[in-house]
């Protein structure tokens, strides 16, 4: 709002109606700038150009967490991890010491966060390479660390406060060399590399693991044709399961990529006490366990791809007991129509407490929320871009979540997840 | 007026604010909304000096409409503004432009498979001129110099043919045969005046099936330039892509004879060929075959130096796994080489424009504003390929506006 002059300017200006007149020219003046910055800016926008609001009283309330993620980690820059309202306003930020990959909330609203430290990728068999988890507070201040050079992909917070990651270890060659398919004398630097869950607690001390090597079967787990056998299951995803669905003990469910499996881990002794039907998963990413016992994930359906005609990636919801799939999400049944929501990489899939289900295309850097009925209710190009060497600005995400305010513990009141539109309105710097 | 301002004068500040309110409400209206966007929200005009002059013409697929409903073909301006439409009455695959400013449409029924069955030829007041119907025709078209048209139709090859064809998933043979590919001339009186077959010209062991293939049609011409004067013999060709196994052949008329066929490997799923001023093809390369790589790579536009087999120009996003990945499209695709140097292309699947300089720099993108009935989760904005037309490409029939309209004329608000 423009400022009104000092009073002793106000003394001499009141001349009657003249000055009235000027007030109301500027009173109008400031309602026309009101009325075109109401709704013409949006700092954020869909697919199309539109509002990220497709249907304001469909969609979740609750913030989205996104973590643009960077490539130019070797290059040790820093990232912003946003925490955004429905229109992709800011509400909230937090500045990582690297490159962030993947970040969550805790019930305390603190920051978990792959961050990656510097690192010579041609030491690594494949991407996704992070070496450092950090627990930020709501101030950005670093309370927790876990150093581990082989930390990659995935990790996930359990209830106790212990953190869960995905890490590699090299496989004896008395497994690897038993392990079947893939491109013959690919493997890195004479070497097949396998995964590992490791528990770490509050003082970053290990206190529990489980080797995927050693519980995967050479004979059915065998490396995908034309696949590089560098590293074998690709373990991209992890989720605690308090309880699991088919003997209500404590487990792991995990997405093995390379072996296009989504399988249940009891943690009691490390045996898979589930795996998803063969066909049912391919390249799949972020498997979670949903209140009704069914399993959620992004099935990227990257072997689909050469299938004719050609099939898109979509979000299956299957039940681990019967082993049928109950739910699925792809854009329409047709080649074209269905291409459009592919992703060969990364990917993320989440049944939010209304019934809606939150989808983050991260290799496009596209978010969606359709309802139960697949309606779409919202949906949102990731604003928030990184410096990257490409053409097209970066703004991909190996997957984003969404926060109730029921889920965290907020230490502020933070700025409404649904601002009135007249706040929403701060331009983005578009330009001609 | 006057008056008002000598009376309050002392207040220099209140006439200030005044003068910074009205400024700041034009500005606002000057530039933040666009009837068309790019990716990102922002306006599709990076960089107006480097953007090439002309208008796209934007063929949204579309299907039938059982209401009667038309489909539309948009010429657009650099802002993605409409500054000219047709109206078609069944779906639309492809179109283009002639030099009179004629527009020619392929049009389809069914979203799946690039079939085709009618090329029609409308004029500037949508008056259809000209049709051809086939009902085994798929995919391209080209509007020849001497008028004629040239386009591809499928045929059931003679099965003691068809079963010498290598490679491919066993079993996947459909009931009817194998489909080969012809590609015909037609004249005006929609006359077959001059034809070709892909099968009597290759090889069945040396042009197999990829292994991942279905068995349902050997090559699947999805594209093809006629050649004047081909850059290897200098004779009148065709220039074709076989999307299905992986090549790029030049075809000389006269005999039918391939006489130059892309190096092994060098493309995969392409789209779009043309041959450019300096004899280089260019060409849409989807790169499917690279699917399974680690780390994976995603679709290019390659400049192909036909003499010495060598790529001398190739546009990528990137040379990483996840961000190359963000460039790629399975299906469809265009690119085109632009009088100023300039390469628009078309990345179909996605309805998303761009354009780039020589040196890669990106100066104009647009996401696809017209969107088509769809059963999909998201608007439909898919199309074949688009194409950017020049004032020296076309003699409009009437004066269009500009194709870089001055910024106030651009703020008619989207509907946000």
């Amino acid at each position: 709002m423009p400022k009104l002059a000092n009073k002793s300017q106000l003394v001499n200006i009141s001349k009657g109606i003249n000055y009235l007149f000027a007030v109301f020219v500027v009173l109008l003046a400031s309602l026309l700038v009101f009325q075109t910055t109401t709704c013409q800016g949006l700092v954020a926008v869909g697919m199309t150009g539109k509002s990220p609001i497709i249907d304001i009283n469909k969609v979740s309330r609750g913030y989205t967490l996104i973590t643009p993620i960077s490539q130019r980690s070797d290059t040790g820059g820093k990232n912003v991890v946003y925490l955004t309202d429905l229109y992709g306003q800011p509400v909230h930020k937090w500045t990582t010491e690297f490159a962030a990959f993947y970040s969550v909330l805790d019930n305390q609203a603190n920051l978990v966060t792959a961050i990656i430290s510097p690192f010579d990728p041609k030491n690594y068999p494949t991407g996704a390479r992070t070496g450092l988890i950090q627990k930020l507070n709501w101030k950005g201040e670093k309370i927790w660390e876990y150093k581990n050079d082989l930390i990659h992909h995935d990790f996930a917070v359990l209830p106790n406060g212990n953190v869960a990651v995905t890490v590699w270890e090299k496989i004896p060659k008395t497994i690897s060399d038993k392990i079947k398919g893939g491109i013959p004398n690919s493997e890195f630097k004479g070497e097949i590399w396998g995964d590992k869950i490791v528990e770490v607690d509050k003082d970053g001390k290990e206190v529990w693991s489980w080797s995927a090597h050693q519980n995967m079967d050479t004979n059915i787990d065998v490396f995908q044709p034309s696949t590089a056998r560098s590293t074998w299951t690709l373990l991209n995803g992890v989720t605690y399961l308090p309880k699991d669905p088919i003997e209500g003990k404590e487990a792991y469910l995990i997405s093995l990529r390379g072996v296009n499996t989504v399988a249940i881990v009891r943690k009691e002794d490390g045996k898979i006490i589930w795996r998803s039907p063969k066909g049912a998963f391919s390249g799949q990413h972020d498997a979670t366990l949903l209140p009704n016992g069914n399993i959620l994930a992004f099935n990227n359906n990257i072997d689909a791809a050469f299938s004719n005609p050609p099939t898109g990636s979509n979000i299956t919801e299957i039940n681990p007991k019967t082993n049928e799939i109950v739910w699925q999400l792809d854009n329409g049944a047709k080649g074209i129509e269905n291409k459009r929501f592919y992703s060969y990489l990364v990917g993320g899939a989440q049944r939010l407490p209304n019934g809606n289900t939150f989808v983050a295309d991260g290799l496009q850097g596209h978010m969606f929320e359709v309802t139960a009925d697949k309606k779409l209710v919202w949906d949102l190009v990731n604003p928030f871009t990184t410096p990257e060497t490409g053409i097209f600005p970066n703004n991909a995400m190996f997957k984003a979540k969404k926060y109730t305010n029921d889920q965290v513990d907020w230490p502020t009141k933070l700025k409404s997840d649904l601002p009135k539109s007249a706040e929403v309105c701060e331009t983005l710097d578009r330009f001609i | 007026m006057f008056k008002l301002f000598k009376n309050i004068k002392p207040s220099v500040s209140l006439v200030t604010l005044l003068i910074l309110a009205t400024a700041v409400g034009f500005e606002k209206t000057a530039c933040s909304s666009f009837d068309a966007v790019n990716s990102y929200g922002s306006s599709p005009v990076l960089n107006k000096q480097k953007t090439s002059n002309g208008y796209v013409l934007i063929s949204p697929f579309s299907q039938k409409s059982e209401k009667g409903e038309k489909n539309k073909i948009y010429l657009t301006d650099s802002y993605g503004r409409e500054v000219k439409s047709w109206e078609v009455e069944s779906g639309v695959f492809y179109s283009v432009l002639k030099p009179n400013g004629n527009l020619v449409v392929s049009q389809q029924k069914d979203l799946a498979g690039g079939k085709t069955g009618i090329i029609q030829e409308q004029d500037w007041n949508n008056n259809i001129v000209w049709e051809y119907k086939n009902e085994e025709m798929h995919h391209d078209f080209k509007v020849l110099p001497n008028d004629n048209i040239a386009l591809t139709l499928w045929k059931e090859m003679p099965t003691e043919l068809a079963v010498k064809i290598k490679g491919g998933v066993a079993g996947t043979e459909p009931k009817t045969g194998i489909l080969g590919d012809r590609l015909i001339e037609v004249d005006n009186n929609g006359k077959e005046v001059w034809s070709w077959a892909a099968y009597e010209h290759l090889d069945p062991i040396l042009d197999p099936f990829p292994d991942y293939s279905a068995r349902t049609a050997w090559t699947m011409i999805n594209g093809f330039s006629y050649l004047p004067k081909d850059p290897i013999e200098g004779k009148e060709a065709y220039l074709l892509s076989l999307r299905v196994i992986n090549k790029l052949i030049i075809v000389r008329k006269e005999d039918g004879q391939i006489i130059w066929k892309s190096p092994e490997g060098m493309v995969s799923g392409q789209h779009d060929p043309t041959i450019l001023p300096n004899g280089n093809i260019l060409v849409f390369n989807n790169n499917i075959g690279e699917i399974y790589n680690t780390p994976p790579a995603g679709s290019n536009i390659l400049e192909i130096n036909p003499k010495t087999n060598e790529v001398v120009w190739k546009l990528e996003n990137g040379h990483k796994g996840l961000e190359n990945n963000r460039f790629f499209s399975y299906l469809v695709g265009g690119a085109q080489r632009l009088s100023n140097g300039n390469t628009f292309v078309s990345d179909g699947q996605h309805g998303h424009l761009f354009e780039v300089t020589p040196d890669k720099e990106l100066v104009w993108d647009l996401e696809n504003p017209f969107l088509t009935s769809k059963t999909g989760i998201w608007p439909n904005n898919a199309m074949f390929k688009a194409k950017k037309y020049t004032d020296e490409d076309v003699k409009w029939p009437e004066k269009l506006s500009s194709s870089k309209p001055l910024s106030g004329e651009i703020c008619e608000k989207l509907g946000r």
